[in-house]
């Protein structure tokens, strides 16, 4: 039994008349400690998934697992719980709050966990430790990106999302970005699921899931994924 | 803009963006609506005011000027004022401040004259009263009944009836001018009620100076009950030109100020042709008494001479009477001194016959002596003779006899001795017969021996008894010799005595004579002394009269005199021209309209900076949400100004709307609401609705409403619009956090949590946000302070004036002048049957007071002085209205109550002039300087309290104490007894229970109850607006936040909390400083809105802090409750979303 499971989930968006299938019945496991890509054009519903997937939507149809504990089961309050303790969220934008400092934006969401990893401590890993007092303006993107992955990992979820974390970044900070979720990966052993439409990030990911058209198309697994920094794109 | 045509896709794009952001943009609306519909509607109901006012004035055509003489006004002046250009209709009247009883109640009322038939005739439409004659004026509207049908029927004030309760007559006590010869009848009958223009002011009509100083009811009179040649008290005019004007305004005062110019020019000569009318009557009069007088003097004059004369005449008369009585006396004196010599002579005459007669007696006697001795001598000799013959005829018989006897003595002897000679010698009978015959010859020798003595004797006597008849014989001879002698005396002495005895008569005579002349002399006497007598009387008499006559003709003189100065010194009567400003209840009602300027002047601007924080915090947004759009617009070759026109448009839509929507409301709502609650005090009828828009206070309200819109939207949209468009499409750089003072005190912030650091921050980080939300909500809650405080202030009057200030009860006025013991009377009433607490007697009258000038306005007060000092302090707390402090008050304090001191401008130590006010009221004197000390908490009416001492300085005499003021039980029925038995004492002029007022003043309160709804709802409204616009803006602003936050599993409650926190924080900033702001507010408000009657309370109760605060924060929790759906509707989903 995989770490997360998608079964033959559906979700179906209805839009005045329109009922718009943005995931039509797809299937995926991931595995425990595993960098995961899902990628795939715009509109073939990877968004979608990483919303289902990170408690923030639920299915229309289907069987959402992570463990052993139902996702696609849960109402808002136990989706909010998860969201809390076993997701951390990586944005495209950041999404800092803008008025706290970068360390008070990890505490942010350490704060609210049982069991978090000290804020310093996560702010150093990500390489922010002399810039924990500064806020968010006055950071650069990839600092910032930093602050977002540090906040996400403060939190010591099972899973950690990213949703295209280095869509706004330029291409040497996104390699660093990059590096530092494998890095994560790797070092703390945390199942990481990465959503974009760049196909060179697949190289990196232990598997790659390719969505299109609201389907799992094609999974693939790499038994020895290279090192982001080498990554060309 | 983009062309003409009607769907250009720019104004389809202004469209949507109206719909697509329906909260901000009805937000700007709200906020611009209650702005601008709270500055119209206030600005409209000062003129509001005067406009219906002015309706009713000029639908009953209330005067526009009137004249007033001290001496009174004639026809011969009411045609000279006709002639005055510009006055168009004029009406004299007539009228009186009485004190009357109306039904139970003894009330100061002004009886006034009207014209019955023209009010009969008129027609009622609303508040205007139709009638054919112009000359009627200060037209009255009858509500119930019907008009006067006699002379004694009136009618009275509809909403005075209300107040004092029904009566069905007036009975005229008496006046404040002497009521003879102006007032023909003292008893009427009620048979309807009316409303005046001229009284539009419930509660107090006007002052006067009978009873409490209050006028408190009017009485409508036919003209005939008044004398028709009393002369008009009072001359009202209307000014034809003024009428288009409204009332109270500046044009209406200049139209009316020309006429009273026009008429002021003339009050001299009217004034002097008054005075000369009143002289010459008066001097009329005066001549005519005199002549009467001059006549009565004369005759009495002459009178007195005649009596005089006739006195003299008697006094004459008794004098001749009193000479000749003095000579009858004389003469009788005279003849009685003759006739007592006469008598003299008489006497002496008789004395010396007496003595002649005398000598005869005795001669006579002598002569009968010698007669008598010589007949004594001759019957001696004679008896001598007879015995010598007798003894010679005895002795011859003795001598016979002695011989027989010797012879028989001789033989018994010669017998005895013959016996003896036989008898032996010792024979005892011897002895005896011898003792016999011794004896027997003894007896012998005794007869022989005398009877030769006898012979002798008779020889002896013999020869005497011839010497003896010798010597008589002589002296026979001698007597008769004397005898002869004697009997010629005699003869004399009886001529003597008839010459006497002729005398004597003639002296009878002369004397009987002289009686007679002495009775009648007596008689003469006694007739002048009752003479004189009676003419004494009558001269004492005629002096007397003729004192008191001089005196009464000089007393009339004097009078006469008097009268003469007096008219002499007739001065000129005070006329004056009064416009409606001097009308009490016009004037207080424009001051009142006035008072609403005054805080619609104020008031509003605060809504307009609300607005505009509004629109530049709502504009700003948009600005900020469509960067990309301006951007776009920008790189479509769109030049700035006609984007700007999109933003312009839409604020200026909104503000215009909004301005609209809130003028439009406004409008109707203040203009009648606040009237409303003034409806309570003046009669003025309200305006029909849909009431009329001012279009000068809608146009400024318009005006004010959308310029502060567009600006703010300028400021906020000209930043933007001055980037590149390649800038515009980047994501506005992100404001950079700041740290807040808060975070330099480490140990503390350490401690806050992230949350609360983030609202920390976020509070201060948007400073028009922060200040819209801090001033909207400052605004509301100092709203609510205001209103529940105007509410306080209005309840404290009574709260404090009778709960804390005022402790008596019952006032009971007596008649001036009164007794102590009637005084004393009422005190024991009221005790006994009243059950009447301590009664605490005082001084009280009605003056005028104005400032150290003399020259400022007049106000009229009511001064108290307390007999004593520390029992009034029982009833009537003197205090400091801050710190409760005692206000000293003493024998010589001045003690002034606390509004009045501050009309006046006076503090402790200040002066002010004190005037006493004449009948009508006015101030005619000089008035008196007087020295405040103290300043005492008061609210109801103006009162000045005098120490004794200081009263007597003031006015020179000592105070004659002659109110009560005492504490009595709340029994309806007791009180009424008490009311009803005190007002049928003649000495009692008054009584007044406090309880009346404290009733009037709480249905003042029920009033004020409406402005303070419309106060909190508009605080409500400012609230939502305020914290609706705000939480819209935070959260629209924060939706990626806020969705991240939910992403990163923050609950329900914790978002919540995230924006919620910072926005209750900010309310309750801005709701302190409301507070503050509402105590500042509360003040002027109260101030500039108090009534002029009464002094509102200063201070806002703390409750009424604790209600405006919690009612805030129930407006708020009210906004976050409705906006907390919103924030659940936000779709984490916008976290992914790019920065747009």
């Amino acid at each position: 039994m995989a770490f997360i499971e998608f079964r033959d989930v559906r979700k179906v968006y209805t839009m005045g008349d329109v009922e718009v299938n943005a995931v039509n019945g797809m299937d995926f496991d991931i595995e425990q400690g595993e960098l995961c890509v899902i990628v795939g054009p715009s509109g073939a519903g990877k968004t979608t998934v990483l919303n289902m997937l990170g408690g923030m939507d639920q299915v229309t149809a289907g069987t959402i697992k992570l463990g052993d504990r139902m996702v696609s089961a849960m109402d808002e309050r136990e989706l909010t719980l998860y969201r809390r303790h076993d997701i951390g969220f990586v944005f495209q934008f950041y999404n800092l709050v803008a008025n706290l400092t970068a360390l008070e934006n990890v505490e942010l969401a350490s704060q609210i966990c049982d069991d978090p990893l000290p804020a310093e401590d996560v702010m150093e890993k990500v390489g922010l430790a002399h810039r924990m007092d500064n806020f968010p303006a006055q950071l650069s993107g990839g600092e910032q990106q930093r602050v977002a992955i540090a906040r996400a990992l403060a939190k010591n979820p099972q899973l950690m999302l990213c949703d295209e974390p280095t869509g706004a970044l330029d291409y040497k900070t996104g390699k660093q970005i990059l590096k530092l979720l494998q890095t994560t990966c790797q070092t703390y052993g945390r199942t990481i699921a990465i959503v974009t439409h760049n196909l060179a990030f697949t190289e990196i990911a232990d598997r790659v899931i390719h969505v299109h058209e609201g389907l799992a198309k094609r999974i693939e697994t790499n038994a020895h994924p290279a090192d982001a920094l080498t990554v060309e794109w | 803009m983009g062309g003409r045509r009607s769907h250009s896709p720019f104004v389809v794009e202004i469209l949507r963006s109206v719909s697509h952001s329906l909260g901000r943009f009805l937000a700007i609306v709200a906020i611009v609506a209650i702005g601008c519909g709270f500055f119209a509607g206030l600005r409209m109901t000062g003129t509001g005011m005067r406009k219906a006012a002015d309706l009713y004035y000029d639908g009953t055509e209330l005067y526009d000027l009137q004249l007033v003489s001290t001496l009174g006004i004639t026809d011969s002046t009411v045609e000279e004022v006709a002639k005055t250009p510009g006055i168009t209709a004029l009406m004299p009247s007539r009228s009186v401040d009485v004190m009357a009883v109306l039904g139970e109640l003894q009330v100061a009322s002004r009886i006034t004259s009207f014209e019955v038939e023209a009010a009969k005739d008129s027609t009622v439409d609303g508040v205007v009263v139709a009638s054919d004659d112009d000359g009627y004026l200060n037209r009255l509207i009858l509500r119930t009944g019907r008009w006067p049908e006699a002379p004694n029927e009136c009618v009275v004030l509809e909403e005075r009836v209300e107040h004092l309760g029904p009566a069905d007559s007036v009975h005229v006590l008496y006046g404040a001018t002497d009521l003879d010869d102006v007032l023909l009848v003292r008893d009427f009958d009620i048979v309807g009620t009316v409303s005046s223009p001229y009284y539009v002011q419930s509660t107090s009509l006007a002052s006067t100076t009978l009873g409490s100083g209050m006028l408190e009811q009017a009485v409508f009179v036919p003209e005939e009950a008044f004398d028709p040649d009393s002369p008009y008290t009072e001359l009202f005019m209307r000014v034809g030109d003024a009428t288009a004007a409204v009332s109270a305004t500046v044009p209406y005062e200049e139209k009316v100020n020309e006429v009273e110019e026009a008429l002021e020019a003339n009050l001299d000569s009217f004034a002097d042709e008054r005075r000369e009318e009143v002289r010459a009557e008066a001097q009329d009069t005066l001549d005519e008494n005199r002549a009467d007088f001059e006549r009565e003097k004369a005759d009495a004059l002459k009178e007195l001479d005649d009596a005089k004369a006739e006195l003299e005449d008697a006094r004459a008369e008794l004098e001749s009477g009193q000479a000749e009585y003095e000579d009858g006396l004389a003469s009788y004196e005279q003849g009685q001194r003759e006739i007592a010599s006469a008598e003299e002579q008489i006497e002496a005459g008789q004395r010396e016959l007496e003595d002649s007669r005398a000598q005869l007696a005795s001669a006579e006697s002598e002569l009968e002596k010698g007669e008598a001795e010589v007949a004594a001598n001759r019957a001696q000799l004679e008896a001598a003779q007879a015995a010598f013959d007798e003894g010679v005829r005895q002795y011859e018989t003795n001598a016979a006899q002695a011989e027989a006897a010797i012879s028989g003595l001789e033989a018994t002897i010669a017998e005895l001795e013959g016996q003896l000679s036989k008898m032996g010698p010792t024979d005892p009978a011897r002895a005896a017969l011898e003792a016999r015959i011794s004896e027997l010859n003894g007896q012998v020798e005794a007869i022989r021996g005398p009877l030769a003595e006898a012979k002798a004797a008779l020889d002896a006597q013999g020869g005497e008894l011839r010497a003896g008849w010798a010597a008589l014989n002589q002296a026979e001879a001698q007597l008769e010799a004397s005898r002869q002698q004697i009997a010629a005396g005699w003869r004399e002495a009886e001529a003597g005595e008839a010459r006497l005895a002729q005398s004597r008569t003639q002296l009878a005579n002369a004397r009987a004579e002289a009686a007679s002349g002495k009775a009648e002399l007596d008689r003469a006497r006694r007739e002048l002394q009752s003479g004189w007598a009676e003419y004494q009387d009558g001269l004492a008499t005629y002096e007397r009269e003729r004192a008191d006559a001089l005196e009464k003709l000089a007393d009339a003189e004097k009078e006469l005199d008097d009268a003469q100065a007096e008219i002499d010194d007739i001065e000129r009567p005070d006329v004056f021209v009064l416009d409606r400003t001097k009308n009490w209840g016009a004037q207080s009602y424009t001051n009142d309209s006035e008072r609403i300027d005054a805080i619609a002047s104020v008031f509003p601007f605060f809504f307009f900076i609300v607005a505009a924080l509004v629109a530049l915090t709502t504009m700003t947004r948009m600005v900020d949400d469509e960067r990309t759009l301006i951007g776009t617009y920008k790189a479509l070759g769109y030049s700035t100004l006609q984007i700007s026109a999109k933003y312009l448009v839409y604020a200026a839509s909104a503000s215009g709307l909004g301005a609209l929507i809130g003028i439009a409301f406004m409008s109707q709502l203040l203009p009648w609401v606040i009237p409303e609650a003034y409806g309570i005090v003046y009669k003025v009828p309200q305006r029909p609705f849909p009431l009329p828009i001012e279009p000068g206070p809608a146009a400024w309200a318009l005006l004010l409403g959308m310029g502060c819109t567009l600006i703010a939207t300028l400021a906020a949209c000209v930043s933007s619009l001055r980037e590149t468009p390649a800038a515009l499409m980047q994501p506005k750089a992100p404001k950079v956090g700041k740290r807040i003072l808060l975070e330099r005190i480490g140990p503390l912030w350490r401690k806050i949590s992230f949350s609360w650091k983030v609202t920390l921050r976020n509070i201060f980080r948007y400073k028009r946000r922060f200040s819209m939300t801090v001033i909207g909500i400052a605004g509301c809650t100092a709203l609510l302070v205001t209103g529940f405080g105007v509410r306080d202030a209005i309840s404290d009057i009574i709260d404090i004036q009778y709960g804390e200030l005022v402790h008596h009860d019952v006032v009971v006025g007596l008649a001036e002048g009164s007794t102590q013991g009637e005084v004393d009377d009422v005190v024991a009433y009221l005790t006994s049957t009243g059950g009447a607490g301590d009664c605490i007697i005082a001084d009280t009258q009605n003056v005028v007071l104005r400032d150290d000038s003399g020259e400022g306005d007049d106000h009229s007060v009511q001064l108290v002085c307390p007999e004593n000092l520390e029992e009034f302090r029982e009833i009537r707390t003197l205090r400091d209205r801050v710190s409760h402090e005692e206000v000293p008050f003493g024998e010589d304090s001045v003690v002034l109550t606390e509004k009045l001191a501050t009309t006046l401008g006076v503090k402790p130590g200040d002066t002010f002039r004190l005037y006493e006010p004449n009948a009508v009221g006015n101030v005619t004197d000089v008035g008196v300087e007087v020295t405040l000390t103290g300043v005492t908490e008061n609210y109801i009416q103006s009162y000045l309290f005098l120490g004794p001492e200081a009263f007597e300085e003031v006015f020179g005499d000592a105070p004659s104490f002659d109110t009560i003021y005492t504490t009595m039980d709340e029994d309806e029925g007791l009180r009424s007894e008490v009311a009803k038995h005190l007002q049928a004492m003649d000495d009692v002029d008054t009584v007044v229970f406090e309880d009346e007022m404290i009733e009037s003043y709480s249905t003042m309160l029920h009033s004020v109850d409406l402005v303070m709804i419309v106060l909190i709802v508009s605080a409500a409204a400012l609230a939502f607006v305020v914290l609706y616009n705000l939480a819209n803006i935070n959260i629209s602003e924060r939706v990626r936040e806020i969705a991240s936050l939910k992403v990163l599993g923050f609950t329900r409650r914790e978002v919540d909390a995230y924006v919620f926190r910072e926005i209750l924080l900010i309310v309750i900033g801005g709701a302190i400083v409301g507070l503050v702001l509402g105590y500042f507010f509360e003040g002027y408000v109260v101030v500039t809105a108090e009534v002029d009657a009464a002094m509102f309370g200063r201070t806002v109760h703390w409750t009424s802090y604790v209600y405006s605060f919690a009612l805030t924060m129930a407006f708020c929790a009210l906004v976050l409750l409705a906006m907390a759906p919103k924030l659940r509707k936000i779709d984490m989903v916008e976290s992914l979303k790019s920065v747009e």
